[in-house]
């Protein structure tokens, strides 16, 4: 039967029901990829969590920081004022610390004089004025002075080389209130007159203000615009070197708490027992201060939570308000707890309990515990690169805050009491690793996590129960 | 249960939904695979590709449309993306030869022996080849499909159906000399 026909035809016809059972392991293969890739997608929740958590922290505590930031404005300022010793480029810059040191060497040498020339001043004013407050009259003093100083003053050089003049003669006072005169040369005005020798001593007071009250100066100080400008710029630089000393972090870590050996913080009797240690968050907040580029040290205040618990538990109710409170020792038990026994599962004989209760050996007992944790760590950083790697060790204090024991069977949990061997304060020793990842200048991403170990949190306890916990603490520093 | 609850099922990631879907479309899309593939491992990955494709794109598949169109439209693209970046592609050749018929003596030619022939062809006849010849697609969809020109592709097209009658011709001819 032959036929002629197209070469597609051909292929059509024999292809069109074309299927071929492919091979088993292709679905095998597509399954795994498929649960991959699920997994991935189950972990992105838990972080939608944590970074929402991280950015409600972040607003809040930017807000909290504008609002001290102006707060803190005016008194930063003159902090930074006063360190005028930064290395400045320019020239005329460079005397101006100097000639305020040499003015404040003086009023050191003639304290004594300088109190009595200070009171001579008020008199001054008074006569020239009503002013009776001493710290206005100080300041009215100056600007009497600077008047006069106009006046008098037949100098007219230039304020750079009356400025040398002081260096060079810095023992000299009467040059170095000349110099001061200088400097007031611009803003003077036509007041009052004051005879030259009240005006030295008042012009003293002058420097002295200089010093303390750089704001009030601006205003009716007048110091030539060349050395506010230096005084500007100074302030900048110190404010640029200070921009990375400090930062503020707030931090949410799931921490896991555990015991290192087998014992039982309850009773001996559970000594044997499984334990599992509990997830749960702790969320605060740290200050950090760079005291060199490798090392900082910080502080903070933290709410931890932490729990574990005692598994193969046979709990039963007593037939009558037993003393059994000797079998959680350290249990302060409330009303509910009285009425239940609580046996491990490895001690368990069923001759010891009164029947029908086979079904009730998976109960647990659990612990959970709230602290406020105070750590005081040391960072040191070994790299600092975008992305740092630094170790962390240090101490922190452990205030218990929250304090209870539940019984858990089937799902349902019933509060026991207090645990009585808890000490309201105790002391943890931390280590662990940090990494940050430095988003910008001012905002690291960190991510650290921290073994603490806790050294008397528990009293009483039995068998070699060591309890620690492990954070893995996140959250975003801001350096200022 | 219907083909658009199963669709539902797999679109909020059930894995029975899955694996039924998977049993209903797999043969077919295989063999296309094994069309689109050099070989038979080939086109067990570009199966496996396409599949996670599928059920992670499933959610795009509105209804309009054919649900097997669009399937098989997945698998196509999984196997052209296979030879994207591959410079399979990069050949220019405007030269158009006519339409070829073969002589066959239709039930004598196996099916296996023509997958061989296309498996065979250099990939970008083969390609062109499937896609047009096959399944359907225009010049145009396939310079789209494959970024060449339309020349191009009518050029492989020819040259595909060339040796796949040579091949066909070679087969009937050897055929015929056993059956005497």
């Amino acid at each position: 039967m032959s036929d002629k026909k197209n070469i597609d035809r051909l292929f059509q016809e024999k292809f069109k029901d074309f299927e071929v059972t492919p091979n088993a392991s292709v679905w095998g293969n597509i399954t795994e990829q498929l649960s991959t890739a699920s997994k991935q997608k189950k972990v992105a929740p838990l972080w939608w969590k944590i970074a929402g958590v991280a950015a409600g922290l972040l607003l809040l505590f930017s807000i909290g920081n504008l609002i001290l930031n102006t707060n803190n404005d005016t008194p930063e300022e003159i902090i930074v004022n006063t360190d005028s010793e930064t290395p400045i480029k320019d020239n005329s810059s460079q005397k101006i610390p100097t000639i305020l040191d040499s003015l404040n060497s003086q009023e050191v040498v003639n304290e004594n004089s300088t109190k009595e020339q200070s009171t001579h001043a008020n008199k001054i004013l008074n006569n020239n004025s009503k002013e009776t407050d001493p710290n206005l009259s100080i300041q009215k003093s100056k600007r009497t002075t600077l008047a006069s100083t106009n006046e008098d003053n037949t100098q007219k050089n230039d304020v750079k080389t009356s400025l040398e003049k002081v260096l060079t003669n810095k023992e000299n006072k009467s040059d170095a209130l000349a110099v001061v005169r200088d400097k007031a040369e611009d803003k003077i005005s036509d007041e009052d007159k004051i005879n030259e020798e009240k005006l030295d001593i008042s012009t003293v007071e002058v420097a002295n203000v200089t010093e303390k009250d750089e704001k009030a100066q601006e205003d009716q100080m007048s110091i030539p615009k060349v050395i506010a400008e230096n005084n500007e710029s100074d302030t900048n630089e110190i404010e640029e070197t200070k921009t990375n000393k400090w930062s503020l972090t707030p931090t949410i870590a799931p921490v896991y708490f555990n015991s290192l050996g087998s014992g039982s913080s309850l009773h001996e009797q559970f000594n044997n027992n499984a334990k599992t240690g509990a997830v749960n968050m702790s969320y605060g907040i740290s200050a950090s201060y760079a005291i060199n580029d490798k090392l900082s040290v910080r502080t903070g205040i933290h709410n931890v939570n932490l729990g574990y618990s005692t598994n193969d538990i046979v709990v039963y109710n007593n037939l009558q308000t037993a003393s059994n409170n000797n079998l959680l020792r350290n249990v302060k038990l409330n009303k509910e707890g009285q009425l239940l026994t609580f046996i491990s599962a490895d001690d368990f004989q069923y001759a010891q309990v009164p029947g029908v209760l086979s079904n009730q050996i998976n109960a647990t007992i659990d612990q959970d515990l709230r602290f406020l944790e105070i750590p005081v760590e040391l960072q040191y950083s070994l790299t600092n690169a975008k992305l740092g790697v630094s170790i962390v060790g240090g101490f922190s204090a452990l205030f218990l805050n929250n304090n209870d024991i539940y019984s858990v069977q089937n799902g349902k949990s019933i509060l026991l009491g207090k645990a009585t061997n808890i000490n309201n304060m105790s002391y943890s020793a931390n280590f662990g690793f940090g990494l940050d990842y430095k988003i910008s200048k001012k905002i690291n991403l960190n991510f650290e996590p921290i073994f603490k170990y806790q050294l008397n949190t528990f009293n009483n306890t039995s068998g070699n129960f060591k309890p620690y916990f492990f954070g893995v603490y996140t959250g975003f520093s801001f350096k200022f | 249960m219907s083909l658009d609850q199963l669709i539902e099922k797999c679109k909020k990631n059930d894995t029975k939904a899955q694996s039924d879907l998977y049993k209903l479309y797999s043969g077919k899309l295989f063999a296309l695979c094994l069309k689109y593939s050099r070989n038979k491992a080939e086109a067990e990955d570009n199966l496996q590709d396409a599949f996670v494709t599928i059920f992670n794109k499933i959610s795009q598949y509105k209804g309009r449309g054919s649900f097997e169109g669009w399937l098989k439209r997945v698998t196509v693209n999984t196997a052209l993306q296979r030879y994207r970046n591959k410079g399979v592609f990069d050949i220019v050749n405007e030269e158009q030869l006519e339409d070829i018929y073969v002589e066959v003596e239709n039930d004598m030619i196996d099916l296996d022996f023509l997958l061989a022939s296309i498996q065979e062809l250099p990939d970008r006849y083969r390609l062109v080849f499937n896609l047009y010849a096959l399944d359907g697609y225009s010049h145009k969809e396939i310079g789209k499909l494959l970024g060449i020109s339309t020349g191009t592709t009518k050029s492989n097209l020819s040259r595909a159906r060339m040796i796949l009658k040579e091949k066909v011709n070679n087969y009937q001819a050897k055929l015929s000399s056993q059956t005497l």
